[in-house]
């Protein structure tokens, strides 16, 4: 196990903080600031509800959309750029680009996302004065977004390998869309009398990615508990699923021929 | 086998966020060398291609010829014993041509074999020890310029102007052609004292006499129809 | 002038843009008025669909709920103050909201209150009654939600069984305070009473942390003062005209007669004054109101 993922990591890595991905956090700093100030203002009685449901809906939102759009890139560019060419004459195999290109975007991510977390907590400390116990929930609900964008990250790599990002950014949405939707195919299995619906339903419920398990924002917002063996679970789902991609992403760019 | 061989791409972009200084310690951190050996091979070769100066400039900030100058810098810091450079002048002004040409000769100085490809033949007469010509993908002609290419003199060429008032003579005028404002006779080497003679009769000022061989250029159209001449490869072999 | 200033299309743009940007500015007023009916019907429409929103929402469903939750108040708000009575969005946008996060305590306990309202809400309490209970049913454990309950129950709808059944539940949560106890068991006996009705509205003032909420359980209170001294006052004027043979005309004859010591004022700070027929009234300067639908004795 060489370090070479590790290069090809920090290079993307490095790649994004260039590219100004990072500015987005000025964006979100501002509108956490704005939010905390707002919900004094019109006081309904929710506030540090308000700041924890929007700080963590933006965390997630903002989180998705640069997962989607650098992620469909992330394999594309270097084909298209020819980067790729000089790259692979190096003592490097395909399969630790691929893991390299993933954790680089993956640690992109999680730097972003900490940054937004500690705006969202000082939002709340403005609101509130103080932590109380039930915050550390609020960590937890990020931690299971980051599964999610682990996940979302990985798809989008898969699709790099071989489709424009255009293509790839459809793609991906929609499987995250049908992701989300999963239980309702299940449901409509199992209202339906049709076998064949009910077998496709099944079928898809548990093939889909399903990014509703990721789901905690208006639990942890409320300060409501969050069952540890959940976390469990869902830390190794994602990891299952992403890795799923990633053999199948790694696969996909070995047998490619590249012009 | 990918440490004993460097390839450097035609058109190499490269991460145009990174600087040169970066491009090769990223590209040099996929070989094991120990972070005292790459940081000294980066300063190393960079000094070699002569980007010392611009080292901690961006690459988006490159001009094609020092790009192609860091794309020769991490095809061989690793130290191959043999380079591949597809195309490595194209796309160059005179001078990034110039800083090509001497890089590519250093690498021959320092016993590396080098093979590049390229369309320009005079570069290939020029720089390489062995040609290989190929047309439509098959190969045609293997070997050192000056074996394909027969070094005989096939005829003389004289470049001379008239005085004023003066005519051309009549047995010159045969074999002679306008070239701006002189005039370029093309004779036979037997013939090259009768027809100077001429000229001094007619008072003409000759400006230089010069032998004419075929060159690499005549050899490959020989191999070739005119209508596919525009499209294709020529491979070339340095040693 | 340097090269920049030179520029004629610069200069052209600087002119133009500001006229363009305030074409757009009154352009947009006259689009949202011909859009006012359309935005009325869609309000409408975007309301109906609570558990389909919280499918849609992709997981953001909470904060869209804290959206709802500011919408129905800033239509509650907007409303208030003018003379049109139909708050018949404030049920659905409040059962949105819940929908939405179940968990939305102060939205279940304004819709106690200002859907139940006759004079300044919906005038609906049957619909307060079914938020509450979907309230009570998501947070079981709030004592707040399930007294709201019984006050809807006590002061609205006037069923004083199921008032004090609510009030007794509510006393068996953990750490709800006494007084539901209490409230249970005077509902229970005696129905509506006004030393009753002022506990309750008492025990709203001080507990809610909704500002229209408290403003209200004040007028509430100060209502009902007014209403406890009226009753006072109409049996001393019974006394007077017992003893003298006619009705007082104003306090100032039964201070006169030594029957009161001291003006009574009503809690706005104005003098009772007494009709024709020897009942008290308030000032008609007073802005206190007396809720004629208050509880009464079973």
């Amino acid at each position: 196990m060489s370090a070479i993922p590790g290069v090809v990591a920090v290079n993307t890595f490095r790649e994004a903080v260039r590219d100004r991905v990072l500015y987005n956090l000025v964006f979100f700093a501002l509108m956490m600031i704005g939010a905390a100030i707002l919900v004094g203002q019109i006081s309904i009685g929710i506030d540090s509800l308000v700041i924890a449901n929007l700080g963590l809906s933006a965390i997630s939102a903002f989180g998705l959309v640069m997962a989607i759009f650098i992620g469909v890139g992330l394999i594309y560019k270097e084909m298209e750029k020819r980067t790729l060419y000089s790259l692979l004459a190096k003592p490097i195999r395909r399969w630790q680009f691929i893991v390299g290109k993933y954790a680089g975007l993956l640690l992109t991510l999680f730097v972003n996302t900490c940054f937004m977390t500690i705006g969202v907590g000082a939002a709340l400390l403005y609101v509130n004065r103080s932590f109380a116990r039930s915050d550390v929930y609020i960590l937890v609900a990020v931690y299971f977004i980051l599964l999610k964008l682990a996940i979302v990250t990985a798809l989008a790599l898969f699709f790099s390998c071989f489709s424009t990002p255009m293509l790839s950014t459809l793609f991906t949405i929609g499987i995250y869309l049908a992701g989300m939707f999963s239980t309702d195919f299940l449901n409509i299995g199992m209202v339906t009398q049709n076998p064949v619906v009910k077998a496709i339903t099944r079928v898809l419920y548990y093939v889909l990615p399903n990014f509703h398990n990721f789901d905690v924002i208006g639990q942890a917002s409320h300060g409501f508990a969050i069952p540890p063996q959940l976390i469990l679970q869902n830390t190794l789902y994602a990891l299952l699923y992403s890795a799923i991609l990633l053999v199948a992403a790694a696969a996909v760019f070995s047998g490619k021929n590249l012009k | 086998m990918h440490r004993e061989i460097g390839y450097l791409p035609e058109q190499p972009y490269f991460y145009d966020y990174l600087t040169a200084r970066e491009l090769l310690d990223y590209y040099a951190r996929f070989f094991d060398f120990a972070a005292p050996d790459r940081r000294e091979r980066v300063a190393r070769f960079l000094e070699l291609v002569g980007l010392t100066a611009a080292a901690d400039v961006q690459l988006r900030k490159f001009s094609k010829g020092m790009l192609q100058r860091a794309g020769i810098a991490q095809t061989i810091l690793h130290d191959p014993k043999v380079v591949f450079l597809d195309e490595p002048m194209s796309g160059l002004d005179p001078i990034g041509r110039r800083e090509v040409r001497d890089i590519i000769l250093d690498l021959k100085n320092q016993g590396r074999t080098v093979f590049f490809s390229t369309h320009i033949l005079s570069d290939a007469e020029m720089l390489c020890d062995r040609v290989a010509v190929l047309v439509d993908g098959k190969l045609q002609g293997v070997g050192a310029p000056g074996e394909i290419v027969s070094m005989d003199v096939v005829a003389m060429d004289i470049l001379f102007e008239l005085k004023v008032g003066r005519a051309l003579p009549q047995a010159v005028a045969a074999f002679t052609t306008k070239a701006g404002a002189h005039y370029r006779a093309e004779v036979p080497e037997a013939n090259l004292y009768a027809t100077l003679e001429k000229l001094r009769e007619c008072d003409a000022r000759i400006l230089s006499v010069q032998p004419v061989r075929p060159s690499l250029e005549e050899y490959f159209f020989r191999m070739v129809n005119r209508e596919k001449a525009a499209s294709h490869a020529v491979e070339v072999l340095a040693r | 002038m340097s090269e920049r200033y030179r520029n004629p299309l610069a200069w052209l743009a600087a002119v133009v843009a500001p006229l363009l940007l305030v074409a757009v500015v009154a352009l947009q007023r006259g689009i949202d008025s011909s859009r006012g009916t359309l935005e009325k019907q869609s309000d409408e429409l975007l309301v109906q669909s609570g558990p389909l929103l919280k499918k849609l929402s992709l997981g953001y469903d909470a904060l869209l709920g804290d959206i709802y939750w500011t919408r129905a108040v800033q239509y509650y708000g907007a409303k208030l103050p003018t003379s049109d009575r139909d708050f018949h969005l404030l049920a659905p946008l409040l059962d949105v909201a819940t929908t939405l996060d179940p968990n939305l305590i102060p939205a279940y306990h304004f819709g106690a209150f200002f859907l139940s309202e006759k004079q300044g809400g919906a005038g609906r309490p049957d619909l307060a009654v079914d938020l509450v209970k979907k309230g009570i049913a998501a947070n079981p454990s709030n004592t707040q939600i399930s007294a709201d309950l019984g006050f809807i129950y006590y002061m609205k709808l006037k069923d004083y069984d199921k008032a004090a059944a609510a009030y007794l539940a509510t006393s068996k949560i953990p750490g709800a305070s006494q007084l539901f106890k209490v409230l249970a068991a005077r509902i229970a006996t005696k129905g509506g009473a006004l030393d009753t009705s002022r506990m309750i509205w008492s025990e709203v003032y001080e507990t809610t942390q909704d500002e229209k909420i408290k403003k209200h359980a004040l007028e509430e209170l100060k209502g009902l003062k007014a209403q406890s001294d009226e009753m006072q006052l109409d049996q001393l004027a019974q006394d007077y005209q017992a003893r003298f043979g006619r009705y007082p005309q104003s306090t100032h004859d039964l201070v006169e007669a030594g029957m009161i010591k001291g003006f009574p004022l009503d809690p706005d700070g104005f003098p009772y004054a007494f009709g024709p027929d020897g009942k008290s009234q308030l000032d008609p300067k007073s802005t206190v109101t007396i809720d004629p639908g208050a509880p009464t004795p079973k």
